[in-house]
């Protein structure tokens, strides 16, 4: 309570900031905000034409023409919302030292501004993906609103995976170094690109350490296949984002002043 | 609202022998940790009250600006806590973390809503904030173009666009120029005025003596002392100097004055005394008077080289002048120990009215960061009236000459130049000849100014009083006459009074003197038998033929003086006399009997200054001083009406072929023009050059 109550009466700073770094993001840009779409936008097309016509990969259910795309789409562009936050969060205390050295306010503010950006950026491109669907007959109705809690749990879980970081990154910058590292396996060892039943038996055992894993799909199958999420699935990333956010609220009790001093 | 308090702050630091013991700390806890505490602050108590100003100093690495941090909350005490009610703004580190990037507007907008702001009030504000900065143009510029003037301007602006409860300022503002500096301070004493509590870290002696009510002194991360600004600072700049291993010791002797000491010990200073030229120990003095300070110094050990500083301060601690012997070139060479000297130091106490304190230091060269051997502020204080100089204003007194002219029509060749008098002065055919009858405490400056011009005689009975101002004025010009001048030649009683300048020939009334506090001075405690010779004998006698000034101030007698000296009135050109309107002598002569007396030998009265009243009780619109003493010039708008009973004047005399229209030569002219510029009577130039002209035109 007392931190939503904290980001409200903060609301103005954090919306200003919102503001000002989408500007800057694009600000001696050209095209501007445009690029929020041509980035993803290109990685799709590349996926799509080297696995669905290069490669000839095929997926469960996806047998119309724009099966293998919307698949990928709904796996790229979640996994991109995950992918920035969690990036931006291992750095945003380093980034906001200045200020934090000098003004008090409270640290809430800044994961927050974290999340409002990544979100703003999915949902541009998100927004085109579902008037595409739309357009191609292919929304998935009802079952669209399995997303809200599918998007609340991967916030969450990427929050609280950021944060942790972040605050561990002010004290040994490895983290970020290895973490970077570490996305880029997680990637490719989360069935995006390709369909979990591409990978062999033993394999696909280990699906279920994955947190990612059963978010991923439950997007893929409201998207694609018009299915609600498996529900059971995603108690393991929801419990898991729920420990990382408590252990980051104890790491700020314990290292919080450490962390003022180290900044 | 406004008030903070330190509860046993302490901070550490971790410091870790290597990278890894951190992690090892973090992933494996034992009981003991790997790493250990560096303390930078320990045991801070304080507590600071709404509307207070409180400054902190220290030597740099003490620990001051950590302790604003966490005090403003941005980083945590490691023990203790503070308390803080109200807003608080801060300034740490010369800003309010501007992104280098974001044009001001937009940092202004950012820091702003962080303090607090709505957008909606900031663009509200926003145009005060931009004005009080005066950084133009450059609000749409990214701040990384800004000079860290700028970037302060813009902070400051920001921070204080409206009055926190707190305001706490890290050093910030000694970035800007002297002209916003200004315009800060002023808007901080303005905030402090209307309750905000201040915090001031700062470097800047002058302005914590001119801001702080209260100072703290920091040393390595204690705080060692706390109290008025003008204490803290004196044992902070011993304290510079204290790692040589020096005593330093404060003491506040009777006179509430705080006396600090230090120094090594090898040298030490046994007495300080401040005389005048008569040797005696005076502790008020004059304001341009010639005192000595007088300073006994021991020698403790044997010494290569003794140097001995001496400098005057100001209530405030602030140092109006001072030097050493090393400048004077007097360094003492090879002293051993048990020797004794006696140092002299001569001045003009060229000082504002006001309380001084005398500082004295001994040191080996010429700054006491080498080596200082004993070390004295606030030894002495003494204070500083005015006695015979014009009212002015300041902390340092100079003589201030106005030459006014009078613009005037192209064809006034006399007198348009504003440079007039100097013309005139050249051509003057003899010296100017001022007797200045009753001239204890000596001259005005105005005639020892221009002493090439004038003769001055000066008359006093108090033969002790002559020999001084004999002494003083070395000048061909002065002559002083130790006789009592009076109607007639003959014996006549002195009347010494409490305050010798208010001795006089005739008896002071004891029930004026008993009853109004301000006459205690003109109380009678003893009496004397001078003889007296008149004005006309003494000038004949030593072929005084000509006397163009007379000032007499004789507490009484004027009249009994001026009608001895009939003859000598003749060439007089003007007379200031010190006239009664009611008796403080018996037999006194009012200002009537003098008026009369002097029409009668062909004067006219120019002008009545200095109308000085008494009252026995305050006054029921204005507090007053203690001796219910007004003087018009001084006091003219507060007390036109309740001043009290007048009792006397300086009446200003010209003699009325002085003033007439009648032709007069060059000569005479520049004369009168002369002396009367030095009377500092431009009035009287301006009516001799109307007079001349209706004449010549």
């Amino acid at each position: 309570m007392k931190l939503i109550k904290s980001v409200w009466s903060y609301r103005d700073f954090i919306l200003g900031s919102v503001k000002k770094e989408f500007q800057f993001k694009y600000k001696n840009s050209l095209l501007g905000p445009s690029w929020a779409v041509i980035n993803p936008l290109a990685m799709i097309i590349v996926y799509t034409v080297i696995f669905s016509q290069v490669m000839r990969a095929k997926v469960p259910g996806g047998e119309s023409t724009f099966g293998y795309s919307i698949y990928l789409c709904a796996g790229i562009l979640s996994w991109g919302l995950f992918n920035e936050i969690v990036s931006r969060a291992q750095h945003m205390f380093l980034e906001n030292a200045n200020l934090m050295k000098k003004i008090k306010f409270p640290k809430i503010c800044i994961p927050t501004i974290v999340v409002i950006n990544a979100m703003i950026s999915f949902l541009i491109i998100f927004g085109l993906f579902s008037l595409f669907l739309l357009a191609t007959g292919n929304f998935p109705g009802v079952t669209f609103l399995a997303l809200i809690p599918l998007l609340i749990v991967l916030i969450a879980f990427a929050i609280g995976l950021g944060m942790t970081l972040g605050i561990i990154n002010v004290f040994f910058r490895d983290v970020a170094h290895v973490f970077g590292i570490f996305l880029q396996f997680w990637f490719w060892l989360t069935p995006i690109v390709y369909p979990i039943n591409a990978l062999p038996a033993v394999v696909a055992n280990f699906m279920v350490l994955n947190p990612m894993a059963p978010l991923i799909a439950g997007f893929q199958n409201v998207l694609l296949l018009n299915h609600w999420p498996n529900w059971v699935d995603l108690l393991y990333p929801l419990i898991l984002a729920a420990l990382l956010c408590l252990q980051c609220n104890s790491l700020l009790h314990k290292h919080g002043a450490d962390m003022m001093d180290e900044l | 609202m406004g008030t903070i308090s330190v509860t046993n702050i302490a901070k550490a630091y971790k410091q870790y022998p290597h990278r890894w013991a951190r992690l090892a700390d973090w992933l494996l806890p034992r009981r003991q940790a790997r790493h250990v505490l560096k303390w930078v602050l320990q045991d801070i108590n304080f507590t600071i009250h709404p509307g207070e100003a409180v400054g902190i100093i220290g030597l740099n690495g003490a620990g001051k600006s950590t302790l604003l941090k966490i005090i403003t909350g941005t980083t945590q005490p490691t023990i203790g806590y503070v308390n803080i009610s109200g807003r608080v703004v801060a300034l740490l580190e010369l800003g309010l973390g501007f992104h280098p990037d974001f044009t001001g507007r937009q940092n202004v907008l950012m820091a702003g809503q962080l303090m607090g702001y709505s957008t909606y009030e900031l663009s509200e504000l926003l145009d005060s904030i931009v004005t009080f900065a005066e950084i133009g143009d450059y609000l749409d510029h990214p701040v990384r173009v800004y000079s860290s003037g700028m970037q302060v301007r813009l902070a400051f602006s920001l921070a204080t666009v409206r009055r926190p409860d707190v305001l706490i300022i890290d050093e910030a503002l000694s970035v800007g120029d002297a002209y916003f500096q200004h315009k800060s301070f002023s808007r901080i004493r303005e905030y402090q005025k209307l309750g905000t509590t201040l915090l001031l870290v700062s470097h800047d002696k002058q302005a914590i003596l001119s801001i702080c009510d209260r100072v703290l002194l920091l040393k390595a991360g204690s705080l060692v002392m706390e109290g008025t600004p003008e204490k803290v600072m004196d044992y902070y700049s011993a304290m510079l100097s204290e790692h040589q291993g020096q005593i330093l010791s404060q003491s506040i002797p009777e006179n509430g004055q705080v006396k600090t000491s230090s120094g090594t010990g090898e040298a030490t200073m046994q007495n300080i005394s401040l005389h005048d030229l008569d040797g005696n120990a005076v502790d008020s003095i004059f304001v341009g008077q010639k005192v000595r300070v007088r300073v006994n110094v021991k020698v403790n050990e044997d010494i290569g080289s003794l140097v001995l500083g001496c400098g005057i301060k100001d209530r405030l601690g602030q140092m109006m002048f001072g030097t050493n012997t090393y400048y004077t070139g007097q360094v003492l060479k090879q002293l051993t120990k048990g020797e004794h000297y006696v140092f002299e130091v001569e001045f003009s106490a060229n000082l504002g009215v006001g309380s001084y304190s005398v500082h004295a230091s001994l040191v080996r060269n010429y700054s006491h960061i080498e080596k200082n051997y004993h070390w004295v502020d606030g030894a002495l204080v003494f204070e500083v009236f005015n006695k015979d100089k014009v009212e002015f204003v300041g902390c340092s007194w100079n003589e201030m000459v106005f030459d006014i002219a009078k613009v005037k029509g192209k064809d006034n060749k006399l007198f348009k130049n504003s440079h007039c008098t100097s013309k005139y002065e050249r051509i003057l055919d003899r010296k100017l000849v001022v007797v200045d009858i009753g001239c204890r405490w000596g001259f005005a400056e105005k005639f020892m100014a221009k002493n090439k011009l004038f003769q001055v005689f000066g008359f006093d009975p108090d033969i002790e009083e002559c020999q001084r101002l004999t002494q003083r004025y070395s000048e061909e010009s002065v002559t002083l006459v130790p006789m009592a001048l009076a109607e007639f030649i003959g014996a006549r009683t002195l009347f010494v009074t409490q305050e010798p300048a208010c001795s006089s020939l005739l008896q002071p009334d004891p029930y004026l003197t008993a009853n109004y506090s301000a006459l205690a001075c003109a109380r009678h405690v003893a009496s004397t038998e001078v003889n007296t010779t008149t004005l006309d004998i003494w000038a004949s006698q030593n072929n005084v033929s000509i006397i163009d000034y007379i000032k007499i101030d004789t507490q009484g007698t004027e009249l009994e003086i001026i009608k001895g000296g009939v003859e000598v009135l003749k060439k007089v050109r003007s007379i200031e006399v010190e006239v009664e309107f009611n008796p403080i002598y018996f037999e006194q002569a009012v200002f009537s009997d003098v008026d009369d007396f002097l029409r009668s030998q062909g004067f006219v009265l120019w002008k009545l200054n200095n109308q000085v009243h008494y009252s026995r009780n305050g006054t029921t619109n204005e507090k007053i001083g203690d001796d219910q003493i007004f003087y018009d010039d001084k006091h003219v708008i507060n007390h036109a009406v309740y001043g009290g009973q007048l009792y006397w004047a300086n009446a200003h005399y010209i003699k009325k072929d002085v003033l007439s229209t009648r032709q007069r030569s060059e000569a005479e002219v520049a004369l009168d023009i002369v002396l009367f510029d030095t009377l500092g009577m431009p009035d009287v130039i301006d009516h001799l050059s109307n007079a001349n002209l209706k004449v010549t035109t």
